[in-house]
């Protein structure tokens, strides 16, 4: 767990592997948002082996797009470190909520890593997110699509160890570039890390615009 | 799409325009509709028959002659008569142009084409069709051995369940009930296929599963090691 979490550049991972745990030990017990302290949360050994996966597959149903039979579709998330051993990859993604709020009752979080590792008779599968929050309650007027904005806590990225389960596909974000001028030699792969606010883009494909229309 | 990277660059009224579009388009892929989604279809293209004034406006455009556009006004009433066109493409008709006319054209001798061409289409649908009819009563099912096999089996089954072995002797002619799957039919596979689509609990709910591989990391140093900068 220690290389995980220096890998990830989170030292705080154990903490927010055992809130996972609550929320996924005692789903509901909770009010949303409410603070819970961490000494209340499940214990978890800091030599717990945790496996970091760079990629992840969803899978679901969009017959509107070139899919399978049935319908069914499917396709890669990831989040690599130096994908084909070149740049940086952090796909964002949708994620379910347990209300209505937000997109359609999603949330958009970008993965910094999947994780995997045993507690008790079971193996969690999750991701490590920095949350992105609605910039505003309603979309922008010009392109009819959301606006979102990193969520902070503080001074840092908000983040949160969520299961896989509640991630429902990858989405498509884009810069909302403004008046400013890019500087030159602006790599593409700091997108996602370098403005302020995004375009959640619902054409990039049919069942994104199903999604969230 | 990235309908964002115009902002600025155009008209902001044109970037409207272009998402009604969008949003007219995207709704028209959907494989199923309801009365919502031909009202928001209706509504996209209201918007942008109204804002796609602005190409005249900024001499784009002299007018909306267009037949391509036109027709878009004729979408909603036909998805209510015949159902969603679910992306289907016209390169679809591309497609059967070289089964109607190139492989056709290939197999006459070009001198006058065309009534050589007619008259293998019109062969290739009665072979067709007679595949099928003889898929329907079952003889294009294996070769001859199997169905000496097939006929002596039933025969045999019939003559050990039956009481009367009078019966049994006469009991061939109905051989095909018992293991017709219908598979081999093209009515058969018609059907296989809608058993599929229609199956309950199918359409799976969205899932995300994580890749097979991964690095371990697990902790080598000593547990003197685990300091409380890491936790």
């Amino acid at each position: 767990m220690a290389a995980v979490a220096r890998r990830l550049r989170t030292p705080s991972l154990r903490d927010l592997l055992r809130r996972y745990l609550r929320e996924q030990l005692y789903p509901g017990f909770d009010e949303p948002d409410a603070p819970v302290d961490i000494t209340e949360c499940p214990d978890l050994s800091p030599r717990t082996r945790v496996a970091l996966h760079t990629s992840a597959r969803a899978t679901f149903y969009a017959p509107s797009e070139l899919c399978g039979p049935g319908g069914m579709h499917s396709e890669m998330i990831r989040c690599s470190s130096r994908w084909f051993k070149r740049y940086p990859r952090y796909d964002t993604v949708f994620v379910r909520l347990s209300g209505a709020e937000g997109l359609r009752g999603m949330a958009v979080a970008r993965v910094r890593g999947f994780l995997s590792f045993p507690y008790g008779m079971t193996m969690h599968e999750c991701a490590l997110v920095e949350w992105f929050e609605l910039a505003s309650d309603h979309p922008d007027p010009l392109t009819g699509l959301w606006v979102v904005k990193p969520e902070m806590a503080g001074n840092r990225r908000a983040v949160e160890v969520i299961s896989t389960d509640s991630i429902v596909r990858a989405s498509h974000l884009l810069a909302v570039h403004g008046r400013t001028r890019m500087p030159r030699g602006f790599h593409f792969s700091n997108t996602l890390n370098a403005f302020k606010r995004y375009f959640v883009n619902s054409y990039a494909d049919y069942h994104t615009h199903e999604l969230l229309s | 799409m990235f309908l964002p990277a115009l902002i600025g660059y155009v008209p902001d009224q044109m970037i409207q325009c272009i998402a009604a579009f969008l949003d007219f388009s995207y709704i028209a892929r959907r494989p199923s509709h309801d009365t919502h989604s031909l009202a928001a279809m209706e509504a996209a293209l209201d918007r942008y028959f109204r804002l796609r004034d602005i190409f005249i406006d900024t001499g784009v455009r002299e007018a909306f002659s267009l037949p391509r556009q036109h027709a878009l006004l004729h979408w909603v009433r036909m998805i209510k008569q015949f159902g969603s066109p679910n992306g289907v493409c016209t390169s679809i008709a591309e497609s059967k142009h070289i089964r109607a006319v190139k492989r056709p054209w290939r197999a006459s001798n070009r001198n006058n084409p065309l009534v050589q061409i007619l008259r293998t289409n019109t062969r290739l649908s009665k072979l067709a069709a007679a595949r099928a009819e003889f898929g329907r009563r079952g003889i294009l099912r294996g070769d001859i051995v199997s169905y000496a096999q097939r006929k002596v089996r039933t025969c045999f089954m019939s003559s050990v369940l039956s009481p009367s072995h009078m019966v049994s002797q006469v009991g061939l002619a109905p051989l095909e009930d018992d293991e017709d799957d219908g598979a081999d039919t093209l009515e058969g596979l018609i059907a296989a296929r809608e058993d599929v689509d229609d199956a309950p609990g199918y359409h799976a709910e969205p899932h995300v599963s994580l890749a097979r591989t991964h690095g371990v990391f697990h902790v080598h140093e000593p547990p003197s090691a685990l300091t409380d900068r890491d936790f």
